[in-house]
């Protein structure tokens, strides 16, 4: 986990320059993960993410250790994300909480994906994959399974109720075996 | 980086049921036959899993956390903590100016109550006390006290936390 330690928040709130450093270097990451899983191209994402840090350098003092600093940090950027959507016209990526519509292509979701490829092609393939899926799928797996959040951390950082991010997790990811399970077989034949 | 970490057991996966509908998803699944807790998928979720975690963590271009790091450490916090510290600094002047002030007169009591004897030996000592350069002292630092307590609370005022929506979060329906 790299949940800073609230130690190295304050002296970034401080304005201590080295531990401003290290809060960069431990969230970028995240935060452009978080950024590619909102608005899918590179270009976009790299520019949320240096306006998430920008608006951090603001706001950073305002933070009172009231929830996980990672909590609050990406609930920042899945606002700034969804700001950026809307000034972009794209309203129905930005509606977190309709995502009900999504196609699910039929086909056998119990391919083993590790027989895909290897790991690394895998990993692209799984990328090409989950940008197919709907913002709100894409961005709740994105938040589960890299920083291990719990569903209410989730659904706070989403702005979305409990049930909901349940629902589009179990949804996302039955999407995404079935997709997978497609991609191959067309490969195959 | 938490890439090398297990899997999640998901069994949690299908552990409520939901308000939105979700209850669709779990008849979908009996329709395609595809359970998640069924005997024998397991594996597979699990490798699902694995390969999730490490296709999501994504790094950021080179060029962009070069440019990341050149984004100089807050300075509303620096200016922040000034205040603070000024505020700090005001308070203990006025505890002390008051502590001066309580002691004049506690002092003044003291040696006119208790103390008649000596008082009456020195006699220059109430003519001190009722000088009219006590009383202007007095109330010099009273004026002292009470302008202090106003901007005490003019800065309490100003640097006291915003309540309300967190940063970029967005406004309640009806406001763009």
């Amino acid at each position: 986990m790299a949940e800073p330690s609230p130690e190295l928040v304050q002296r970034a709130q401080a304005g201590d320059p080295a531990a401003w450093r290290q809060l960069i270097e431990e969230q970028q990451n995240y935060v452009y993960s978080i950024a590619v899983s909102l608005l899918k191209r590179p270009e976009d994402a790299a520019d949320l993410t240096q306006e998430v840090f920008l608006r951090l350098c603001q706001v950073i003092g305002s933070f009172r250790g009231e929830t996980r600093f990672t909590t609050w940090l990406y609930r920042l950027v899945v606002n700034l994300g969804l700001d950026s959507l809307r000034r972009r016209g794209r309203w129905k990526e930005a509606a977190l909480g309709d995502a009900e519509t999504f196609d699910v292509p039929d086909g056998d979701p119990l391919v083993d994906p590790a027989l895909i490829a290897d790991r690394r092609e895998t990993a692209l393939r799984v990328r090409e994959v989950l940008n197919e899926l709907p913002t709100a799928y894409r961005l709740a797996l994105t938040l589960y399974y890299f920083r291990e959040l719990r569903y209410e951390e989730i659904a706070s950082v989403l702005n979305l109720p409990l049930n909901t991010v349940k629902a589009h997790l179990r949804r996302g990811r039955l999407a995404l075996a079935r997709r997978l399970a497609v991609t191959q077989a067309e490969e195959v034949s | 980086m938490n890439q090398d970490k297990p899997a999640r057991p998901h069994d949690s996966w299908s552990d409520a049921p939901t308000q939105d509908g979700s209850e669709s998803v779990q008849q979908q699944d009996s329709e395609h036959g595809i359970g998640l807790s069924r005997p024998g998928d397991e594996t597979t979720w699990t490798t699902l899993d694995r390969i999730l975690t490490t296709a999501l963590v994504i790094s950021p271009p080179a060029e962009l956390s070069a440019r990341l790091v050149r984004i100089p450490p807050p300075v509303i916090a620096r200016h922040r903590l000034l205040g603070e510290r000024l505020l700090e600094l005001a308070l203990l002047l006025m505890v002390v100016l008051g502590a001066i002030g309580l002691s004049t007169v506690v002092s003044g009591l003291a040696m006119g109550l208790l103390w008649p004897g000596v008082l009456d030996v020195l006699q220059a000592a109430p003519l001190l006390l009722d000088s009219p350069l006590a009383t202007y002292y007095q109330s010099l630092v009273s004026t002292l006290l009470e302008a202090l307590a106003t901007l005490l609370l003019i800065g309490l005022a100003l640097t006291r936390p915003r309540r309300g929506l967190s940063p970029g979060q967005p406004r309640p329906s009806g406001q763009s």
